[in-house]
């Protein structure tokens, strides 16, 4: 049971990565896509400005997503292993 | 590989799978980010799910310290959970004894009389019923908040570490009650006593009394008038200031110098003191007495004061028992080898059995009439510490003397600071009158007592749960929920 629910949000969690890394690219292209197109509205293209931002920083969250849960680890583990005695 | 059971999940797989759930959230929240659709409200719920993704991991993470943040509290403000536990047992007993006797007496009487008891009883009965639900809840909360305390800490992680918030109003929750729990618990005592509730809960040796409340009901007083040694003849008198006197009075046989106790070795009457009512034994308090007659007070010069009131639960006195012990050591000779100090004294013990009728009237005021007792004598041997020297009581010959040492006591009995000596002038009828009109008050004030109890106790478990609330908003539910409702 444990590790089945483990097993599976492990699973759900690189799948979610996966498609997120491929929507990064797609996004980003498109985002370039939009700001390239031959369409003089600035609105318009102020969206495809917004896409190229946002999937960027979605590319750096993935790039850095395990590394801020180790680091949440490291930190948690210097207040948390030896908690203050009480009073 | 066998597929592992449900029984297999511990709190720390429970803590791997909420730290992964949280990853997961996270990452779902970056998968909101890369979505090619300029949406605001996407956008915003991706920053959501990171955000809280991040803070859900520093919560599993950060797990011991959050499942020791009550018992933080708890030592920062010296409360103890068990006295609270001991507290709500005790109102739980006290309630379950009352209804069962009730009960009990409303079964047994018979018809036509059956109907006018149990109309006194069955307020009794309803409120003491009441008492009993809400100290069992009492009771639950404190098993959930104090036994299961990591399993609702790790479950509240889980449910904050969901993607979507999906959890977090009742992870929220769980966790603010598993802060709140064992303090509420602790403070339970602090609370009852605000209520000025006394039910009398029986005979008890335990540390706090707050539920029952003394009162003066006896006391002993007088001042030393004279106390002088001859070579063979000690006189030790307490006189007393007021009519109605009883005269306590222990004598032995036996001598002891003036000179040894003036060159400041211990010497002191003891008083235990226990009261009996209605076959019962009473706390008083205080029970033992220790009156000092040591070096400092000057034997030569007389008119020491010395007061000592007795408290004990306020009930019907109708006849007490009073057993008074004194126990006194005359030292008749000192001897020092090596480091040891010999003292050589003639132990006294003494005991008294008094007999104190009271008879309460209409008016409130309390009659007693003091009848004498046996004295029963005996010899005891102490072994005692003085000032730093260990003192042995040597085994002595007797000084055969023909003279008796005898010290005299006079103790007052006093009943709540109005006593008279009772003169037998009260008809039967009046006495039936006055005793039906006192249990008539008895049971109004332990109906009152008991709404009392009751309003203590449920008013407790709104304050509880109101903390729990408050807590669980600032912990970042939306909707916090005490009670998992089904839809």
């Amino acid at each position: 049971m444990a590790s089945g629910i483990i097993n599976f949000i492990t699973d759900l969690t690189v799948k979610i990565t996966t498609a997120a890394w491929g929507l990064f690219l797609l996004t980003w292209s498109v985002g370039w896509l939009i700001r390239g197109a031959p369409i003089p509205v600035l609105r318009f293209k102020r969206v495809g400005q917004s896409l190229i931002e946002d999937a960027v920083w979605a590319a750096f969250g993935l790039a850095i997503g395990t590394s801020v849960f180790a680091l949440i680890a490291y930190i948690a583990k210097l207040f948390g292993a030896t908690p203050p005695k009480p009073p | 590989m066998a597929a592992p059971t449900v029984t297999e999940m511990t709190i720390g797989d429970l803590l791997y799978a909420a730290f992964l759930t949280a990853i997961l959230t996270y990452h779902i929240g970056i998968l909101l980010y890369a979505v090619p659709y300029p949406s605001r409200s996407l956008k915003r719920w991706g920053y959501i799910l990171v955000n809280d993704g991040i803070m859900a991991a520093f919560l599993i993470a950060l797990y011991g310290v959050v499942v020791k943040i009550a018992d933080y509290v708890l030592a920062a403000a010296g409360l103890s959970v068990n006295k609270g536990i001991t507290m709500i047992n005790e109102a739980l007993n006290a309630a379950a004894m009352v209804t069962l006797v009730a009960k009990t007496v409303a079964t047994i009487i018979p018809y036509p009389f059956s109907g006018v008891v149990n109309s006194f009883l069955s307020p009794v009965i309803m409120f003491a019923n009441g008492v009993l639900v809400s100290s069992l809840l009492m009771l639950v909360i404190g098993a959930l908040g104090i036994e299961g305390k990591p399993l609702l800490v790790a479950a509240s992680a889980l449910l904050y570490a969901l993607p979507f918030r999906a959890g977090r109003s009742i992870g929220a929750s769980l966790l603010a009650f598993s802060i709140v729990a064992p303090v509420a618990i602790a403070l339970f005592p602090s609370w009852y006593s605000l209520f000025n509730i006394h039910v009398y809960l029986g005979y008890t040796e335990k540390p706090y009394q707050m539920i029952t409340v003394l009162k003066p009901v006896a006391g002993v007083w007088g001042n030393v008038t004279g106390s002088y040694g001859v070579m063979s003849r000690g006189v030790l008198v307490f006189s007393d200031e007021s009519g109605g006197r009883f005269e306590f009075r222990t004598s032995m046989e036996g001598a002891y110098y003036a000179p040894e106790t003036q060159s400041g070795l211990p010497m002191y009457v003891k008083l235990r003191v226990y009261a009996e009512h209605l076959g019962q034994r009473i706390r008083l308090d205080p029970s033992v007495v220790e009156i000092p007659l040591t070096s400092e007070v000057d034997l030569s010069k007389p008119g020491i004061e010395y007061r000592q009131d007795f408290r004990a639960v306020d009930t019907v006195f109708y006849s007490c028992y009073f057993n008074v012990v004194t126990s006194l050591c005359p030292i008749i000779g000192v001897d020092k080898e090596g480091k040891t100090l010999i003292v050589k004294c003639v132990p006294i013990y003494n005991e008294a059995y008094v007999n104190v009728s009271m008879i309460p009237d209409a008016t409130g005021d309390i009659y007693m009439a003091v009848g004498g007792g046996k004295i029963v004598g005996g010899i005891r041997w102490y072994k005692k510490e003085w000032r730093g020297i260990p003192v042995e009581v040597d085994t002595f010959t007797v000084l055969r003397s023909p003279n008796h040492a005898y010290i005299s006591i006079s103790l007052t009995p006093q009943l709540k600071g109005d006593c008279r000596r009772y003169v037998p002038r009260i008809s039967t009828g009046n006495y039936i009158k006055t005793l039906i009109d006192r249990i008539g008050r008895i049971l109004m004030d332990m109906v009152w007592n008991y709404v009392k109890l009751m309003v203590a106790m449920v008013s407790y478990v709104a304050v509880v749960a109101a903390s729990v609330y408050g807590l669980a908003r600032v912990l970042g539910a939306t909707y916090p929920r005490l009670v998992v409702s089904l839809p």
